[in-house]
């Protein structure tokens, strides 16, 4: 006899058809649809909504650390050996992670001019003095200039402590260094912490060609770039140049910790979601599969491979899954909305889906394996 | 002389390795066209002789041979696909999925054998209309009474073709009338050349098969 129907003998159930079937059972059974989509939508709720703020905290809490004190580096040649070079400045400055770079001369004594004012009251034990620098000195957020012009290479800008000691009433002037000679003061600049002590000096602007860059001071955009930054400073200096280099360790380390903690915390929450979806959604799967004992005989009497029995159930349980991680995702993305007054993040709301959809189609093997061993002997006989 | 769609040779089974067989030496041969009845009393093994021809079962002793192809060791995958391709399963109960049609009950049939969806609906709609119950395919089999449920069920063993058909009391919920139609159905697919062992405990049902074995 020839079989109409039998285009395909030589291969089994094809994957459009099994799909079908998979769709029909979603379709077919729709208490137990709803209930394996509330419970992988709760799931998923639970790791976002956790998830989510506590992520949200940590952002805060990390943005609330990334001061200005967090993201700086000071590199100090102290021994007079390092290759600290007017042209490592610009190297440095050329770096993304870079927010702003400053090369300074170390410090040297201001010499008299009788034409200041001299020092006002309460300030005549104060010292001032001079420093060179290299690079854009007010380009960043640590330095500003509050009056005058961008002094040209020679000329200087007076920082607001020196103005005051010098008396330097309309915060203009000359000095005389005993490098450059006559100086002229052509702005005042406010210097702010971690490099308020900048504010007690006349910097003068060196030229690019200049030597004597004896410290930097950087600034990089985040406190996650400090540490690679230091690792990568010997290789753009010259390896084996010995230096000191100081940051904000201990505000450092209160981040890292914090990060970690948090983390561990996530990592927690996570876990008791996933293996609580995971059992729960083994548990109704397995128990629907007792329920369709005699549909699963009548297939396998159809000719229906163990493979395919079993492809059909993981099949079934994926549509469900992908329905209930997407419902999952929307509400707990809502709800961290709504408590935080921001959406989580959307790598952590995809990579939680993607997550919780796994472990719920793990918990969907045991059940399509039972499905598929069992045979259909003692669920359709008439004996 | 025609090949022998079912052989059958000293067969015996035990469900336990220890325990009494249900039957031994058992021998069978169908031959395409044939109606064969299987008869006895409650627990001698009819059943379980049905399941041992679908090939879920493996026999204790003794060897089953479809269409030539000697069945002992074959795999699930094997087996699946003789059932797929050669044998169609009659039940007592309609056994039909009730949250889909009649008709897609009925393809379903033809799924596992490879066939598309339209082509194994096409055929489904042919079977129903053959078997009078074209104008229930869409109904739902809750819908429908249990003579047409069997019908359609009927309709599903038959759509792939097969030449080995194995029916366990299929008659055993049906009035007489419908009962009839269910064994009318079963010769046209003997007279297409079909093999069919059927288990009953209808005398009626035997006497409208070509010969009878007794079980027990």
């Amino acid at each position: 006899m020839t079989d109409r129907t039998d285009r395909g003998a030589s291969r089994g159930i094809r994957p459009s058809v099994l799909l079908l079937l998979a769709r029909r059972g979603v379709g077919g059974h729709r208490v137990r649809s709803v209930v394996t989509i509330l419970v992988v939508a709760l799931a998923t709720i639970a790791v976002i909504g956790t998830t989510g703020r506590t992520e949200a905290a940590r952002r805060s809490l990390l943005a609330q650390l990334e001061v200005p004190a967090a993201r700086l580096v000071r590199v100090v040649d102290r021994d007079g050996q390092a290759n600290l070079t007017p042209d490592a400045v610009r190297r440095i400055a050329s770096l993304r992670s870079v927010a702003w770079v400053v090369g300074l001369s170390p410090a040297g004594p201001l010499g008299r001019n009788p034409a200041l004012g001299g020092p006002r009251q309460g300030y005549a034990s104060e010292a001032v003095g001079t420093r060179r620098y290299w690079g854009d000195l007010a380009g960043g957020p640590l330095i500003r200039a509050v009056s005058g012009r961008d002094p040209a290479p020679g000329e200087a800008v007076v920082g607001n402590r020196a103005a005051d000691v010098l008396g330097l009433a309309d915060r203009a002037g000359t000095i005389d260094d005993e490098i450059s000679g006559s100086v002229a003061i052509v702005a005042e600049v406010i210097a702010v912490a971690p490099v308020e002590n900048l504010g007690a000096y006349v910097l003068i602007r060196a030229d690019a060609a200049d030597a004597g860059v004896a410290e930097l001071l950087v600034l990089l955009r985040t406190s996650a770039q400090v540490e690679p930054f230091v690792e990568r400073l010997p290789g753009l200096l010259g390896a084996g140049t010995p230096l000191g280099i100081e940051r904000a360790t201990e505000l450092l380390a209160i981040r890292s910790g914090l990060a970690t903690e948090v983390g561990e915390l996530d990592a927690a929450v996570l876990a008791a979601s996933l293996i609580s979806g995971t059992l729960l959604v083994g548990a109704i799967l397995y128990g629907a599969i007792e329920e369709r004992r005699r549909e699963f005989g009548l297939r396998r009497s159809q000719g229906a491979t163990r493979s395919t029995i079993a492809a059909l159930v993981v099949i079934e349980s994926m549509l469900l899954v992908i329905a209930g991680t997407i419902v999952g995702a929307i509400s707990g993305t809502l709800l961290v909305l709504a408590q935080t007054g921001a959406p989580p993040d959307p790598g952590l709301t995809i990579a939680v889906g993607a997550i919780v959809s796994l472990a719920a189609i793990a918990g969907s093997l045991l059940p399509a394996a039972a499905a598929a061993l069992r045979e259909p002997l003692y669920v359709l006989r008439s004996e | 002389m025609t090949a022998a769609t079912l052989e059958v040779h000293d067969l015996s089974f035990a469900y336990r390795e220890a325990a009494a067989p249900l039957f031994s030496g058992l021998d069978l041969v169908a031959e395409p066209g044939q109606m064969v009845a299987v008869q006895g009393k409650s627990g001698t093994g009819k059943s379980t002789l049905l399941f041992l021809l679908g090939l879920f079962v493996a026999p204790s002793g003794g060897r089953i041979v479809i269409c030539g192809r000697e069945t002992t060791g074959l795999g699930d995958a094997d087996r699946s696909r003789l059932r797929a391709h050669t044998i169609g399963f009659v039940f007592q109960d309609a056994t039909l999925h009730p949250t889909v049609t009649i008709e897609d009950n009925v393809a379903e049939g033809a799924l596992y054998a490879g066939a598309s969806y339209t082509a194994a609906v096409e055929r489904a709609r042919d079977l129903l209309n053959r078997y009078g119950i074209g104008d229930l395919a869409h109904r739902r089999p809750t819908q429908v009474s249990g003579g047409q449920a069997q019908r359609a069920a009927l309709c599903r063993a038959l759509i792939r073709q097969p030449t080995l058909v194995l029916a366990d009391e299929p008659t055993g919920n049906l009035d007489p009338d419908n009962a009839m139609e269910v064994i009318r159905g079963l010769r046209g697919a003997a007279d297409e050349g079909a093999a069919v062992v059927l288990v009953t405990h209808s005398p009626a049902v035997a006497a409208a098969c070509d010969r009878a074995v007794q079980l027990g």
